[in-house]
């Protein structure tokens, strides 16, 4: 029985050089179909990386450390990191025991070590 | 879509090392707390009588189809309240006991009132199966192994001689997780 919900945001990933990587409507991987669009990405060489949906759009430009909702920066990291920001991106699911999904919960942001050597995840959630 | 889940239970006598039931169902369909230790038979059909309890239920999810990392599973009850004189008494664990009606001490989590998933019991993944012997490592919290397994998410129904008459209104048992 898959889960039965549908994917409200779609993520996109644009690369230094200018090619695009969409993930499709049923989050599986060209590569390898026991995988999720997510193990395709190359995330050594992200630019953007947007989730879209109807009334919403958020990107994460990790080398430049900052966040963007539907265009206007939202989050901005303003501390000394010691290697470039990693996209934060999950779908939180709940789910109960009659299999009806009560929620999803898609976070998405940036993940970084700051100076002091402590990880820090900075993520809006979308619902 | 995304992730392929499914709710599975053993029951029957625990068999081979690390201990399992002798009957593995996923998915499993039927979710409520008998005086029978099977699968199929309908909860009407077996119902738990007062100050008796339920046979413990050793409820697993397994994940399987696409994804790429399946994380921090929680596990709670999350709406519905019980009657007078009824308790839920449950534990997230690796170890399997053959079900009985005995009242099991080792269900140490008092799980009658409902919470916020958010402060649910923490569950390990588990690639063997839910009696795979983990243990909290980092490795445990997540898995990009496919398919995946939680540990066993037991509960148990505990009545008294005062418990009401009649049938247990609707609650939810949420399981929490996160996946890429």
């Amino acid at each position: 029985m898959n889960i039965p919900y549908e994917l409200k945001f779609l993520f996109d990933v644009r690369y230094l050089n200018g090619t695009v990587y969409k993930q499709n409507e049923q989050d599986v991987s060209e590569r390898d179909p026991t995988k999720s669009c997510y193990a395709c990405i190359d995330h050594s060489n992200i630019d953007v990386f947007s989730l879209r949906g109807a009334d919403a759009c958020v990107s994460v430009v990790p080398r430049e450390g900052e966040i963007y909702m539907n265009g206007e920066v939202a989050f901005r990291i303003d501390e000394p990191v010691v290697e470039v920001p990693k996209v934060y991106y999950w779908r939180n699911v709940s789910i109960d025991k009659n299999m009806n999904v009560l929620q999803v919960i898609y976070k998405i942001g940036l993940s970084f070590v700051n100076s002091a050597g402590k990880q820090v995840d900075k993520f809006f959630q979308l619902a | 879509m995304a992730s392929t889940f499914e709710w599975g239970m053993d029951s029957g006598t625990a068999i081979s090392s690390p201990a399992k039931g002798t009957t593995r169902t996923v998915p499993s369909t039927i979710d409520a707390w008998k005086s029978i230790d099977d699968p199929s038979t309908a909860h009407a059909s077996a119902p738990v009588s007062r100050g008796e309890n339920s046979f413990e239920r050793f409820t697993f999810a397994k994940f399987s189809g696409s994804w790429t990392s399946v994380a921090a599973l929680k596990w709670a009850h999350t709406s519905g309240a019980l009657p007078v004189g009824t308790t839920i008494k449950g534990i997230v664990t690796n170890t399997y006991v053959t079900p009985s009606e005995t009242a099991n001490v080792a269900l140490t989590t008092d799980m009658s009132t409902p919470i916020a998933i958010s402060s649910g019991a923490a569950v390990l993944v588990c690639n063997a199966g839910p009696e795979e012997n983990a243990t909290a490592t980092a490795s445990k919290l997540s898995s990009t192994a496919n398919p995946a397994y939680s540990q066993y998410l037991v509960t148990q129904l505990q009545t008294t001689d005062s418990a009401e008459a009649g049938t247990l209104g609707a609650m939810e048992f949420t399981l929490s997780y996160d996946e890429q």
